[in-house]
């Protein structure tokens, strides 16, 4: 049984957020829904700063507090180890987003086809539709309506209705044709690496063996599967300072 | 016969709150693993226990001894 | 032919059945404003939960449970005293509390319905929400105590207390013809007032009472624990959650018990059923309740001063001199007043109805100051990765499903008082039955 984990080396990550937007692209996800997250932190006062980046998706947590408070069993964990979230039977009440302590999940508040940036141009317009070939955006994901994986569930992509929550997925939908996530995929600088930590000779685990890896939030309990390497935890002098603009 | 209704009810209700509950836990799952209740609407089956259980007082109140003659 | 000489109509007690005009104001007056309240309702399922203040915590900045969640809190902690009150009342035959005894069950049934309402209007999906609640409901999380002991089971018992305590006033109703002769008949349902019956209702009512208790204490626990048991917000997670949400509970509703039995004996023609006694044996409940609930507010207090961990310093701070300063001083002062008046009216024992009505309504403002400090800073102070500061302000949304709410309950109360006798018709030796 394969045993997924992601390594997220902050010695690479150079902050430029091209593992947010590939995110939103292949998961459709809404305007302020930031499945990938990269924090930019500030230590100290100005001008004497540091400055560091630190990459959130969700942890995918062994222990996951979330999978525990769901009341009608909608977000559950996989046996590879995937945390994903039924969106037929979700009911929005939003308690896994207060049990998390990473801060992933990601209510839907509006309906999906106001959440999309859609009043930017008119993508019907005769001259437009020229050019983009008549697609109105965004480019809808044939893989999101799928259900994937042994419980049959729809699991993948966000924004489908309003009134449910969604969070990263780990790209299940790729994850399950054996490619990586979009986020790791799209990473310029290879910042990002996920693999199966059960296969010893994997990518991943020969990485987790030359350095040392530590977890964000280890004294919450979680057991998250996300590992960091370089870099060290925000402590109580750490700021975040650039809070994503998208206003919902 | 009221008496018996009544004790039959309270049992019966208490029986259904176990099975329900039981039947709703996660029974063989590892931790946080996908832990459905074993059979759908066993929450159901709890609520009505819970519902038998204090129905039972109406029914001692209100079903009418049978008088033995 | 002699035309039949026209029978007066009988008049029932306590004003039953005499739908005066101020009262149909009233009922109009509550009918618009939950109707407002539907419409704010309907907004929100059609647009989508965005029409409200919510948001989702950390990178949106916001606070995703927010008014709706302190409503549903409070409700669920009002009916905690109703129906404590009438238990309390069969198991320990406490006669000077007789007389409100129905309006306390009453209120328990209210406000568990308008906690139920609370918790379907935040839901993003209802309709599923009913239907997976009963299907999925799972007993490893805390919402499944909430959902299957509070709303679906305490709901029915108090119910059953409130049918079966009613049905010889009733019987009594039933006798004469009026309008609603058909509905006091349903509701008696036979009843003889034979020492039998008398006797059979003492047992069931004081079994029932019994029951009631271990059902709501393990209910407002698991409300207690929806918060206490969250690891990962600073500011719930604490072992005081469950025994202090109880606490404020019964501070809570027996306030409002208070406001509710004063409005009543305002509109009887005997005002007296509801004596000094029965106000000051209340008063002296609250009196204890709030002197517990403060002692904890102490004791939560004083550790965060002495040491917190890092993680609850910024939540702290802004709770005690920062954003939310206002709302905890002014809940601490709305609650520590009238204590202080009830703990001046015990010593002096004149007991004096205006306080107490002023009390009530004070500390339930006070409680639900509290409950919105319980659910909001938690989110927009609290959380563990140094995301920014986040803010909530309710919009028109929400202040008028609240409203609408309230008015609901409001609605059904002076429904029911109209239908049937908020007090217990007294026999002839004076013994209130319930």
């Amino acid at each position: 049984m394969a045993k997924y984990s992601m390594v997220v080396d902050l010695e690479r990550c150079q902050g430029c957020r091209a593992c947010v937007e590939a995110c939103k692209i292949e998961n459709n996800t809404g305007a302020g829904t930031m499945w990938m997250h990269v924090f930019r932190f500030e230590e100290g006062t100005y001008p004497d700063t540091k400055m560091s980046f630190l990459p959130r998706p969700c942890q995918h947590c062994d222990n996951a507090p979330c999978v525990k408070v769901c009341p009608v069993g909608a977000r559950f964990k996989r046996e590879d180890g995937l945390v994903l979230t039924d969106f037929d039977r979700c009911i929005g009440c939003r308690y896994c987003e207060l049990a998390c302590p990473y801060g992933v999940n990601y209510f839907n508040w509006q309906k999906p086809e106001k959440a999309h940036y859609m009043d930017v141009v008119d993508w019907l317009d005769e001259d437009v539709a020229a050019v983009t070939g008549g697609v109105v955006p965004p480019y809808k994901n044939p893989d999101l309506d799928i259900k994937y994986g042994e419980e049959q569930r729809r699991t993948a992509g966000g924004g489908h209705s309003k009134g449910v929550i969604e969070k990263c997925t780990f790209c299940v939908q790729r994850v399950e044709k054996g490619m990586d996530p979009a986020c790791v995929q799209t990473c310029p600088v290879n910042a990002l690496i996920f693999g199966d930590v059960a296969d010893s000779e994997s990518p991943i685990s020969q990485y987790i063996a030359a350095r040392e890896p530590w977890h964000l939030l280890e004294e919450a309990g979680t057991e998250p599967r996300v590992m960091y390497v370089g870099g060290k935890p925000p402590n109580s002098s750490t700021k975040e300072i650039e809070r994503p603009k998208a206003k919902v | 016969m009221r008496e018996r209704v009544t004790t039959m009810m309270v049992i019966g209700g208490l029986v259904l709150m176990i099975a329900g509950y039981l039947l709703a836990a996660p029974w063989g799952a590892t931790s946080v693993d996908n832990s459905d209740p074993s059979l759908p609407f066993s929450p159901l089956i709890f609520v009505i226990g819970v519902i038998m259980v204090f129905g039972s007082a109406v029914v001692y109140e209100l079903l009418p001894d049978r008088k033995r003659q | 032919m002699a035309v039949a000489a026209q029978q007066p109509r009988p008049v029932l007690p306590q004003g039953v059945g005499r739908f005066t005009p101020m009262w149909r104001l009233f009922f109009l007056a509550m009918l618009v404003i939950a109707g407002f309240g539907l419409f704010a309702y309907w907004r929100e399922t059609s647009e989508g939960m965005i029409v409200t203040g919510m948001r989702n915590v950390g990178t949106q900045g916001g606070a995703t449970w927010g008014l709706y969640v302190t409503m549903v809190v409070y409700f669920i902690g009002v009916s905690f005293a109703g129906i404590t009150v009438a238990a309390l009342i069969r198991i320990f035959d406490l006669k000077r509390l007789q007389p409100i005894g129905r309006i306390a069950e009453l209120l328990t049934v209210v406000s568990l319905i308008l906690g139920g309402l609370a918790i379907v209007v935040d839901l993003g999906q209802p309709l599923r929400g009913i239907i997976n609640l009963f299907k999925y409901a799972r007993p490893q999380s805390p919402f499944f105590g909430t959902f299957t002991l509070v709303i679906a089971g305490y709901l029915f018992a108090s119910s059953v207390y409130l049918y079966l305590g009613g049905r010889r006033d009733a019987a009594i109703l039933a006798d004469s013809p009026s309008r609603l002769q058909r509905f006091h008949r349903w509701w008696a349902a036979g009843y003889r007032d034979t020492d039998e019956e008398r006797a059979r209702h003492r047992k069931t009512s004081f079994w029932l009472g019994l029951a009631i208790i271990p059902l709501l204490v393990v209910a407002h626990s698991t409300l207690g624990f929806v918060f206490g048991l969250q690891v990962g917000r600073p500011g719930w997670y604490g072992t005081l959650q469950a025994p202090a949400f109880v606490a404020l509970a019964g501070v809570s509703g027996i306030g409002l018990i208070i406001v509710l039995a004063f409005i009543v004996r305002r509109l009887l023609s005997t005002p007296d059923r509801i004596s000094i006694g029965t106000f000051s044996m209340l008063g002296k409940f609250l009196m204890v309740l709030l002197a517990v609930y403060l002692y904890f507010m102490l004791v939560e207090l004083l550790t965060l001063l002495y040491a917190t961990p890092e993680v609850e310093k910024r939540l702290s701070d802004a709770l005690l001199t920062g954003q939310y300063a206002w709302i905890y001083w002014g809940s601490v002062a709305a609650l520590a007043v009238p204590l202080a008046l009830l703990v001046w009216q015990a010593l002096t024992r004149r007991w004096n109805v205006g306080w107490l009505v002023a009390g009530g309504v004070l500390v339930n403002l006070g409680a639900i100051g509290k409950r919105y400090l319980i659910v909001v800073p938690s989110q927009t102070h609290g959380t563990l990765l140094p995301y920014e500061v986040g803010s909530y302000s309710p919009t028109w949304v929400e202040y008028a499903v609240i409203a609408g709410m309230f008015a609901f309950g409001a609605l059904l109360i002076g429904l029911f008082i109209k239908v049937f006798p908020a007090l217990p018709i007294a026999d002839e030796e004076g013994d209130a039955y319930a």
